[in-house]
């Protein structure tokens, strides 16, 4: 006994040492986690990545929810119906910079940015034949685009709005955060440089993106879209024209015929430019914001009462915009946002309506000879709501018909309360003090740049 | 050679024994304590090394060499006796159990030694300690038992966490709960848990059964850690459970039965009346304006009524001249017609609908025996209980196998299993719209249970879910299987030299099941979600230690050399799917939409050698030190390895000459003095590395994102500690008393450091902060009374704690609702503006409009502009107070009657201040939540409160702002056990063949004196946070126990 004993003791001793620390300490590795040099590898790895820049979109502090309905939810188009006092501070426009939402949203956006950042950074150096690079750079940089935009509008311009030469800018990150070195805070640069980083990456994104891949993907299309759009928040009036009108056929007839088959249907070309997919095992808790308990819902958010009154008799966009159009209706809900079930509505980031829009002002602003090409347009968009012709002897009328076209179109989809910014209409609108029109940089980010990065005035 | 010498010694004895005349002395050797034999006392001759043992009956026979009367009885636990036999030939003995506590013995790591020579901080929680106790857990059992050890149990949720904090938080990231260690095994703690409730967590160590225990050490300076390395820097409690004792077989049973029920507290919610009159009192203040009209959502009213009703319901609206008006469903539920006449609003009473009064019960049995080779215990436990509030739960059972044999004189191998499986049903909780009392305090109370047609009545303003619903209709069960246990073999090499290796196992494995009917706010959208989840984690430990022990004259010399192995592997397994085609079956084979499938892995392992010695001379002059060296695979690549060494000292000055004359009145005086260093390795597994994440996925196709910036210099968390302390007994050590002053200085501490958001990053984990406990504990034990028919003992401890952070990496920062971390305050600090006053007239609104209040009106609070810089902002505020009590502890009175036996155990904490978000909601009058009786003194023209801000919808002026208007004195005295207790004769007992027959009746949470508002001061809703303690939103109470219990011993 004594003897097995003892050479049971031998015998567990031995096969221990097979076990030699070395091996002990170093086969523990991550299991569902990469090193970055197992990302930067070839055509698959690098799409991988770009597919997680496309994901960062999808936040719940992005297009998730937040960025465009914090947009409506500040202004006149939703109102907070809910719990989440943070909802209600953007509500009564009266935000403290300590407001998480803002922080969220901020670290969300940026950490987007970065994600393009590494693409842009290390996609010149992977050798695969069957990587088109600059196809692969032209969607990260179309991203960063997007993204500093998006941020540009929040935290940046003047309270009297964007594109003039005094105007609060971001700091500015255009390479990747390999080390904790390459995150020293820096400080905010002028909006003039933002745009101009926007502008170059988006002329990047029109010159090597693919004509196909839309609406789920960036497309050229979609970048000459959304550089519309900067040109029109930077007031560059003929810029903005021309490319809008470059995309659109300015008769209507790539407008979706019914407009409640954008939201029912989804992913309706040729209007839908670029629009975000969410399916059942990626979704979103945008339809659970508005939906009533009852249904399953937070009851967080509604259509704003007085924007649904700002409906005109026989707009047939007003059953889209009070959810009456949904295949199961709940009050103060919006039929763009219905899935409750799945949670897979798309967010429609980027459409041709906005286009005829944005070449319907332009082309005024552009020039007052264009007036009644302007107005035009505008009626194109108010023919496909069912709605009769207006007109506009002056570019300020035009500009205040084409801004309740876009309130009643664009609603749910992010423009209104940067629409008010950009004409100076936000303090008019809601009696509030001029600096509220920017929102505070996030109280987190000013004190960890230790002073580095300024804050707002008056927050 | 060998052999020869062998043969001669034989012969040597041989002769001796030939050659002297000798006589054979027997007896029987029984206990004192129950009357029966001893098995395996030592009895030796005085003077010379003739000895022998007792047998299993306790009978003994020896050869007294002629000349020679005095025998030495000794056992362990029991008081060495000296005996002059005269020339009897027959002599029986009844050994007294060792009263005195410098006999005990204290269970060191990877050792033992006598209360007497131990020079580090331990405090010991014996079985005797906490009998009859309806404990869930092993951690409740430590909760003001031992000086130093802070026990919160942060909620009643029966089977959640409960925080131990030995000698303060000194960490802020890394986990701050002790390394627990069973019968050797370091084993698994903290929650699994992968379906998030609310605040509560399930508990790893609920699945102990207190019952099995023999005794809990709980090692707390750097002297008792530092051989525990890199896991020691949090305190360690050792765990020995119970084995069998030589002997015959004895069966004992045990049972209690009792009912739990809520306690006293003073939270009272509105009734439906009152409630619905504050809705329109909310509207009316926010949306009157000038003119008289009621303007709300950019339209006109008309009346304030008329636009309650269509906030706070589901009501439609009508147009009529221009004035909007509400169209209710008439179903008397915040109608039209309620809201103008609110005593005709429904009156509910959630809080003691979701109460109840619930059972707890237990049956225990051990068999346990052996003889001078084996010995055994084996034991089974049932524990159920159900929770006070609706749909909570908990069940468990438990077996334990110890059993221990030797093999031959040089050869010990033995083993010991604990098994056990643990149900938890566990509604949602806390800061949760879906929790039981969550809902019950926030669902106003002129909502109704049921509509008319049987369903639920679900708040039509809110989305928080009908209480009733959130306990009964979710189907939520943890279950738990766990086995613990462990192997080993000693082989004593030569006298002194003893070769110990022992393999141990903690297999964890936690499946959790949820499913949210239709009948559930969560489950309506989705048609059914259902969730599954399994997680395990396997742990195995391989250690190997030799001991050596020798004595030279007066010089004890004791040294061990120890090498271990241990690997940790934890699997998850998460699914979830939707749209179910009823609430019937819950599985997820009928959800037809499969929303979730993942699977995921870690490790980590560590590698140590580790090394004690320890000298003493006579006993008197104490010294230790010991080093370990810890390898793990969680340190980044430039620091794998970490020492930790430690040293102490001991000076018996009551063994000193000088002391001699007054030994009768200071009978044990012991001076003890440690410093080194220990380490905490819970960072996280792969923390050092640069990685990029998976799951970022988009349309169907797989992304990845970067998700950690790197560290390679990343290492444990240092602690440095001295300990000095000073035991003294007085009058026979009837009179002891423990008291110790520590510092330790927990440095090297990970923090994220904050990173600028506009890097793509928060943070990065980095080992910069500091933290510094410092404290002095003190413990008192008497004995008041020790006659024969009654005895009085008292045991009485506290400790005072006080916690400083003194280095962060940059800026302060906030943690929960209203915690804040800065340099230079204590962890657990609350933040936020100061109220000034209530605005009660135009001069006052001026005020606060000139700083910044501009939504201010009369009625809301002005806040005080506390840098008086003229605006108030987030600058205005400043520390409210803190988490961290003055001090704490308990006291034990126990007295002894005959037959009879009572135990009262007092604990207390004083000097800490709890932030009450419960009533930031329950009483912020600002939308749809119900609110309590402290917005009934609401400040209206004609009630100008002082206290209470005007009721006003949407709260503009943000009255409810983190302020010290929710923070709350903490401080309380808990009556939590009494027990009384009565052992039958046993002329009684034997008739129905019993050794024994005790029965008793015990209460727990019986009465507690606290001036806190809220439900429970004993709270802590971030339970496993280091930073945000203190925080009371929503969280379930503790219940007040009562039990009826029998013991019966074959």
């Amino acid at each position: 006994m004594k003897r097995y004993i003892k050479s049971g003791i031998v015998a567990v001793l031995s096969s221990a040492a097979i076990l030699s620390s070395c091996d002990l300490l170093e086969r523990q590795q991550p299991q569902a986690q990469l090193a970055p040099e197992q990302v930067w590898v070839d055509n698959s790895s690098v799409r991988a990545a770009i597919i997680g820049a496309y994901s960062s979109l999808q936040s719940a502090n992005s297009y998730g929810l937040r960025h465009w309905a914090f947009a409506g939810l500040a202004a006149d188009e939703i109102s907070w119906t809910g719990t989440f006092p943070t909802f209600g501070q953007i509500d009564q426009r009266q935000v403290l910079a300590n407001n998480v939402e803002w922080s969220n949203l901020w670290n969300t956006i940026y950490a987007g940015i970065n994600r393009s950042n590494n693409i842009i950074a290390n996609v010149p150096g992977i050798n695969d034949a069957s990587l088109n690079k600059e196809a692969a750079i032209g969607e990260a940089r179309f991203l960063r685009a997007l993204n500093y935009m998006n941020l540009l509008l929040w935290f940046g311009g003047t309270p009297e709005g964007y594109g003039t030469a005094n105007g609060l800018g971001l700091s500015i990150f255009d390479t990747p955060t390999l080390t904790p070195g390459d995150a020293e805070p820096k400080p905010r640069s002028t909006e003039a440089e933002v745009w101009t980083l926007i502008n170059a990456d988006l002329q990047y994104a029109i010159d090597n993106l693919p004509t196909t891949g839309g609406p789920a993907r960036a497309t050229r299309t979609a970048a000459v879209a959304l550089r519309a759009r900067a040109a029109m928040y930077q007031n560059d009036w003929p810029r903005a024209y021309e490319l809008a009108n470059s995309v659109i056929a300015g008769d209507g007839s790539d407008l979706a015929a019914n407009f409640a088959d954008l939201y029912l249907n989804q992913n309706v070309t040729p209007e839908s430019i670029f629009e975000l997919q969410f399916d059942p095992t990626n979704s979103n808790s945008i339809a659970f914001f508005f939906f009533p308990t009852a249904r399953g819902g937070r009851n967080e958010l509604a259509p704003n009462q007085g924007f649904l009154t700002a409906h005109e008799a026989g707009d047939r966009r007003l059953a889209v915009n009070n959810g009456s159009a949904a295949p199961s209706p709940a009050a103060g809900t919006t039929a763009k946002y219905y899935r409750i079930t799945n949670g897979d509505d798309h967010v429609i980031i980027l459409r041709r309506a906005e286009l005829y829009l944005i070449a319907a002002e332009a082309a005024a602003k552009a020039s007052a000879a264009n007036l009644q090409t302007g107005v035009g347009l505008l009626n194109e968009v108010r023919e496909r709501a069912g709605l009769p012709a207006v007109t506009a002897t002056s570019v300020a009328e035009l500009e205040t018909l084409v801004l309740n076209e876009r309130r009643i179109e664009l609603a749910f989809e992010g423009h209104r309360w940067f629409d008010l910014r950009r004409t100076n209409r936000v303090v008019s609108t809601f009696s509030i003090e001029p600096f509220r029109a920017l929102m505070p940089i996030p109280e987190r980010e000013v004190l960890t740049a230790g002073g580095v990065v300024a804050q707002n005035p008056q927050y | 050679m060998r052999k020869v010498l062998l043969l001669g010694l034989a012969l040597l004895f041989v002769g001796a024994s030939a050659f002297a005349q000798s006589r054979v002395v027997t007896g029987t050797v029984t206990s004192e304590e129950d009357g029966l034999p001893l098995p395996g006392v030592s009895i030796l001759v005085k003077g010379t090394t003739l000895g022998t043992t007792t047998d299993l009956d306790g009978n003994y026979s020896i050869n007294v060499p002629e000349g020679q009367a005095n025998l030495i009885f000794s056992f362990m636990g029991f008081v060495a006796q000296e005996l002059n036999i005269g020339n009897r030939s027959q002599v029986n003995l009844v050994l007294k159990p060792d009263s005195k506590l410098l006999g005990e013995v204290v269970v060191t790591g990877y050792g033992v030694q006598t209360k007497r020579e131990v020079t580090g901080a331990i405090a010991s929680v014996g079985a005797e300690d906490i009998k009859n106790l309806p404990l869930l857990g092993v951690d409740q059992a430590l909760q003001g038992r031992a000086a130093g050890v802070q026990v919160t149990q942060s909620s009643g949720t029966p089977g959640a966490g409960i925080s131990v904090r030995i000698r303060g938080t000194g960490s802020l990231n890394a986990s701050s709960e002790p390394l627990y260690v069973i019968d050797g095994v370091p084993i698994n703690t903290g929650s699994y848990t992968a379906i998030g409730a609310g605040g509560q967590l399930t508990n790893a160590l609920s699945d102990l059964n207190p019952n099995d225990i023999e005794s809990m050490e709980v090692l707390k300076d750097a002297a008792a850690t530092a051989i525990y390395g890199s896991r020691g820097a949090n305190g360690v409690v050792l765990i020995t459970t119970k084995g069998g004792k030589a002997g015959s077989t004895r069966v004992d049973i045990s049972h209690y039965s009792g009912i739990q029920q809520r306690q006293n507290d003073p939270v009272q919610k509105l009734t439906g009346s009152e409630q619905v009159s504050l809705f329109v009192d909310q509207v009316r203040n926010r949306f009157t304006n000038a003119n008289g009209q009621v303007v709300g959502s950019g339209v006109t009213w008309r009346s304030a009524e008329d636009y309650a009703t269509w906030l706070y319901s589901d009501a439609g609206f009508a147009v009529s001249n221009g004035l909007y008006q509400a169209v209710d469903n008439g179903d008397g539920v915040r109608d039209l017609s309620v809201f103008q006449n609110p005593a005709t609003a429904v009156n509910n009473d959630w809080l003691s609908e979701i109460f109840r009064t619930a059972p707890i019960r237990q049956t225990d049995v051990a068999v346990s025996g052996g003889n001078d080779r084996t010995t055994f215990r084996i034991s089974g436990t049932s524990f159920f209980q159900d929770g006070i509030q609706i749909g909570s739960g908990f069940e468990r059972l438990n077996l334990r196998i110890n059993l221990e044999n030797k093999v031959s004189d040089k050869i010990k191998v033995g083993g010991n299993l604990g098994l056990s499986r643990s149900t938890a049903l566990r509604p949602q909780n806390d800061n949760n719209i879906n929790g039981v009392l969550s809902t019950a305090v926030l669902v106003a109370n002129d909502i109704p249970i049921f509509r008319q047609d049987g369903t639920y009545y679900k708040d039509p303003g809110a989305s928080t879910e009908n209480p009733i619903a959130a306990g009964l209709e979710p189907f939520f069960e943890s279950v738990s299987a766990r086995v613990i246990g462990n192997g080993f073999v000693e082989y004593d090499i030569i006298p002194g030299l003893k070769f110990r290796s022992s393999i141990g196992i903690d297999y964890l494995s936690l499946k959790e099941d949820r499913f949210q009917p239709t009948t559930t706010n969560t489950g309506a959208g989705s048609n059914g979600l259902g969730q599954s989840s399994q997680r395990s984690d396997i742990n195995w430990i391989w250690e190997n230690t030799l001991n050596y022990s020798k004595s030279f004259g007066k010089n004890n010399v004791s040294a061990m050399l120890g090498y271990s192995q241990q690997e940790s592997t934890y699997e998850s397994l998460f699914a979830e799917a939707t749209v179910f085609p009823g609430n019937t079956i819950r599985r997820l084979s009928a959800g037809s939409v499969k929303t979730e499938a993942t699977s995921g892995g870690t490790s980590w392992a560590l590698e140590s050698y580790f090394s004690r010695f320890n000298y003493n001379f006579d006993e008197r002059y104490l010294a230790s030190f010991s080093i370990r060296a810890d390898g793990s695979s969680r340190f980044g690549e430039d620091n794998r390895f970490g020492v930790f060494p430690a040293g102490s000292v001991g000076w018996r000055m009551s063994e000193e000459g000088f002391m001699s004359n007054i030994k009768n009145v200071i009978s044990e005086f012991k001076w003890r003095a440690s410093y080194g260093i220990t380490g905490n390795q819970e960072i996280g597994n792969f923390a050092s590395l640069t990685l990029f994440n998976v799951g970022a996925n988009y349309n169907q196709l797989a992304g990845v994102q970067p998700n950690q910036l790197g560290n390679p210099g990343l290492s444990w968390e240092r602690q440095e500690q001295y300990n000095i302390g000073a035991d003294i007994g007085f009058l026979e050590d009837r009179i002891y008393l423990s008291a110790e002053y520590y510092s330790m200085d927990n440095n090297q501490l990970l923090l994220s450091r904050p990173l600028v958001g506009s890097s793509g990053f928060t943070g990065v984990q980095e080992n910069i902060g500091v933290i510094r406990n410092r404290g002095w504990e003190f413990s008192l034990n008497t004995v008041n009374i020790d006659k024969r028919n009654f005895s009085w003992r008292t045991n009485f401890n506290i400790t005072f704690n006080r916690n400083e952070v003194l280095q962060l990496a940059g800026n302060p920062f906030a943690a929960g609702f209203a915690s804040w971390v800065e340099e230079g305050q204590p962890l657990g600090s609350f933040r936020g503006f100061r109220t000034e006053k209530i605005i009660q007239n135009a001069e006052d609104l001026a005020i606060a409009r000139a700083q910044g209040q501009s939504a201010a009106q009369l009625g809301d609070i002005m806040f005080r502009d506390l840098n008086g810089d003229g605006v108030l902002n987030t600058n205005d505020q400043e520390i409210l107070g803190s988490a961290q009590p003055k001090f704490f502890g308990g006291l034990t009175n126990t007295f002894q009657f005959g037959d009879f036996d009572i135990m009262a155990f007092l604990q207390f904490n004083y000097g800490n201040q709890i932030y009450n978000n419960t009533r930031s909601f329950s009483e912020g009058m600002n939308g749809v939540f119900g609110q309590t009786s402290g917005t009934l003194d609401r400040w209206t023209p004609e009630n100008p409160s002082t206290t209470m801000p005007r009721a006003v919808h949407g709260d503009p002026n943000n009255n409810r702002r983190v302020s010290d208007r929710w923070i709350e004195d903490g401080s309380f005295m808990r009556l939590k056990n009494l027990s009384i207790g009565y052992n039958l004769p046993s002329s009684i007992a034997n008739k129905v063949y019993a050794r024994s027959i005790r029965v008793y009746a015990s209460g727990q949470n019986l009465l507690t004196w606290t001036n806190y508002k809220g439900f429970d001061p004993e709270v802590s809703t971030f339970n496993i946070t280091n930073t945000s303690p203190g925080t009371d939103f929503l969280t379930y109470p503790q219940a007040r126990v009562y039990t009826l219990g029998v013991n019966v011993g074959f």
